[in-house]
């Protein structure tokens, strides 16, 4: 077969696998690659986005970064929100799947009405919830009311602004996780819980050695995407508090944008920008080297 | 001790009956097979025995106890089901392990009754291993084990080999038999396969649109079915049915391998051993055996090498016959079909309940389709 092939050919069979990959890899370059290699340049230049001259100031960004305080409150707000918003959506989601894992009509309308946030523009559901946590009008201070409790100043109050947030971003994922884990929950086979029933396996042992293990690649792939999810929250942020009060919500992608977008100090913000990116992107790493070991993939 | 007692047993899916007043013992330490076509309710008895689908009517008693509302841990049996259905998570130790623990069994007996049970069924080499990197019969082994190592009275399995090769099948029946022996333990097994039942059952229960057709031992399905349906369910080819004209009401039933062709030259082929025995019996002119004489022609044929099947049509039928010759019968050749009358099974046309051959005779005049099988010029030439 060999022989038979002619010179054309010889050449062209070593080529072939890059041409049919070429225009993805176009297209990686041009708007994955190119912006962030762009953005790691710009974060070594002073720039107000107008000026025809970016000047190079080397680590002057990054040194001003660190040491700015309200960078550092920034970090930890992101931190804060990040691990709430995760743990407790995770936690809500399983114990809601869990439950809503069976046949009947009842169990699809709770799925559904549980869902619908996800599919709702972000904005209209940061509206939404502002007007629900109005400290004299809202919703919320009217329940914590009728059940006797104290009202709560929600978002106008420097301890209470960020938890606001998180309770916003809880409740519109949470639709979203059950559903995925529905999903993996149906992929268990029957047999293997008819078989621990035969073994006369308890009920949280079963969940602890058996479910919780077959669910283990759903849990991993929900627990990378909704941090690197909540590591970008931005839109509540903007419409609900623009940070505030007092700095108390500002997160690392509003921090980014305030600086380049308000205070054109885009040098500052691309330095950010790669902080971002590489706190991102050690957490995904760091998820994937101690965490998928765990993790049982049939 | 572990008898399982079926009183009575319904069983309703949203409104469809598929298991309709079932009446069955099993006795303590038997191998009972339960075996009959696809959706005719095997599985459906099999998980209500273990306690998996709860019974809609009726009693089941393992033992003196009786345990339609006993959690399936708490029946003291175990089951071995079709896809294995180990713990994909844990390895072999901890799959086999896992029951034990949830016995509270202590730790030093867990790990002794491991190593014995893994010694038994072969498995010592690979307990750390997980089970997606076992092969078909290896995980099969897990599987029996995880059920053995709890010393159950019953043991349940539902199609355990059916996902295994040919071979592999052999040896794992062989296997099972041997474990029966060893246990003492009742076995309950489902299969589909009417081979797998008679080479491993004592008792087989054959059942048919979630009703017991007839339980009996291997051989005594085989020589007296109880109906057409037990009749042609066991056996390969099935039993072929002809309903001739001049029985109006009934049906005959002839064995495949009971059929005797024999070619125009007058070499006999099939059922020729059999044949050659009663050979002085047909050449008594005073009273030779009776039967059905035809003539047919082979209309094609199966060489399967110790057996071949041929497909043959007579003015009674088209036949089924399996011949042990090593001489082949070729396409379109004409032959001579001989039937004799002990080898005829009668069956109600209707109902499909077995007939009885006196009452056959005492229905119809039989006679008119009987004649005596002496043919001294064929049957002196005989066959190889
Ligand atoms: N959970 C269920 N819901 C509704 N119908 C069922 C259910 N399980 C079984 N059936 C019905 O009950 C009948 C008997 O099923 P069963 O699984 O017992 O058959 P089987 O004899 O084991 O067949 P096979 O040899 O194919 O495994 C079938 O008609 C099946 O459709
Ligand atoms: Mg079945």
């Amino acid at each position: 077969m060999n022989q038979q092939m002619s010179i054309l050919e010889r050449l062209w069979m070593p080529v072939r696998p890059y041409l049919f990959v070429l225009p993805a890899l176009l297209v990686f370059l041009a708007f994955f690659l190119y912006p962030i290699g762009y953005m790691i340049y710009l974060s070594f230049t002073s720039w107000n986005f107008i000026s025809p001259d970016k000047e190079f100031v080397g680590i002057a960004n990054y040194l001003e970064l660190f040491a700015e305080p309200e960078f550092h409150q920034v970090l930890f707000n992101t931190f804060l929100y990040t691990l709430l918003t995760v743990s407790l959506s995770l936690g809500i989601s399983l114990l809601l799947a869990l439950w809503l894992n069976r046949r009947g009509s009842l169990y699809g309308i709770v799925q559904g009405a549980i869902f619908s946030p996800y599919i709702i523009s972000l904005v209209s559901v940061s509206l939404l919830w502002m007007w629900m946590m109005d400290p004299r009008y809202g919703l919320l201070n009217w329940v914590l009311n009728w059940f006797g409790l104290p009202p709560s100043k929600w978002l106008t109050d420097t301890d209470s602004a960020i938890y606001g947030l998180i309770l916003v971003s809880v409740w519109k994922i949470v639709g979203y996780n059950t559903l995925v884990f529905i999903a993996g929950l149906q992929s268990i086979p029957r047999e293997i819980y008819e078989a621990a029933a035969m073994d006369r396996s308890p009920v949280w042992r079963t969940f602890s050695k058996i479910t919780i293990p077959m669910l283990s690649p759903t849990l991993f792939f929900l627990l990378v995407i909704n941090t690197i999810n909540s590591f970008q929250v931005f839109d509540t942020v903007q419409v609900m508090t623009q940070g505030g009060p007092v700095n108390s919500t500002n997160m690392l992608v509003y921090y980014i944008y305030e600086n380049g977008f308000d205070f054109f100090k885009i040098g500052y913000a691309s330095a950010a920008g790669v902080v971002l990116l590489l706190i991102v992107g050690i957490l995904t790493v760091f998820h994937f080297l101690f965490l998928s070991k765990r993790v049982h993939y049939r | 001790m572990a008898e399982v007692v079926l009183k009575q047993i319904v069983k309703t899916f949203d409104r469809q009956t598929v298991i309709q007043q079932l009446d069955l013992t099993i006795s303590n330490g038997s191998f009972t097979v339960l075996v009959g076509p696809s959706g005719c309710g095997k599985t459906t008895t099999l998980r209500m025995i273990a306690g998996l689908e709860t019974v809609t009517e009726g009693e089941i008693w393992i033992g003196d106890q009786k345990v339609n509302d006993l959690p399936p841990g708490k029946r003291d049996l175990a089951m071995v089901f079709q896809n294995y259905a180990l713990y994909p998570t844990m390895t072999v130790k901890e799959n086999i392990e896992f029951g034990l623990k949830n016995r509270k069994v202590r730790k030093e007996e867990r790990e002794q009754l491991i190593r014995e049970i893994a010694e038994i069924v072969g498995l010592s080499d690979y307990l750390q291993r997980k089970p997606s990197t076992l092969s078909g019969g290896q995980r099969q082994r897990v599987a029996l084990a995880r059920a053995m190592v709890k010393k159950p009275k019953v043991f349940l399995m539902d199609e355990p080999l059916s996902n295994l090769d040919a071979t592999l099948r052999h040896q794992m029946r062989t296997e099972l038999i041997e474990l029966h022996k060893q246990l003492g333990a009742t076995f309950i097994y489902v299969t589909h396969d009417q081979v797998e039942a008679m080479s491993m059952g004592d008792q087989i229960v054959v059942m048919d649109r979630g009703r017991i057709q007839q339980t009996a031992s291997p051989m005594e399905l085989y020589q007296e079915p109880a109906n057409r349906f037990v009749a042609r369910f066991i056996g390969t080819p099935s039993m072929n049915i002809l309903t001739l004209p001049d029985l109006p009401g009934l049906q005959l039933g002839i064995r495949p391998e009971r059929v005797m062709l024999i070619r125009e030259d007058g070499s006999a082929f099939s059922f020729h051993a059999e044949w050659q025995r009663t050979k002085p019996d047909l050449q008594r002119a005073d009273n030779p055996p009776e039967g059905i004489s035809a003539e047919g022609v082979i209309l094609g044929r199966e060489v399967l090498g110790a057996e071949t099947l041929y497909k043959v049509q007579t003015q009674l039928g088209a036949f089924a016959v399996k011949s042990h010759s090593d001489l082949l019968l070729n396409q379109d050749e004409k032959v001579l079909v001989r039937l004799r009358k002990q080898d005829l099974y009668f069956f109600d046309a209707a109902a499909g309940q077995r007939v009885r051959e006196q009452d056959a005779f005492a229905r119809h005049a039989l006679e008119a389709i009987l004649s005596p099988l002496t043919e001294p010029a064929v049957l002196g030439v005989g066959g190889r």
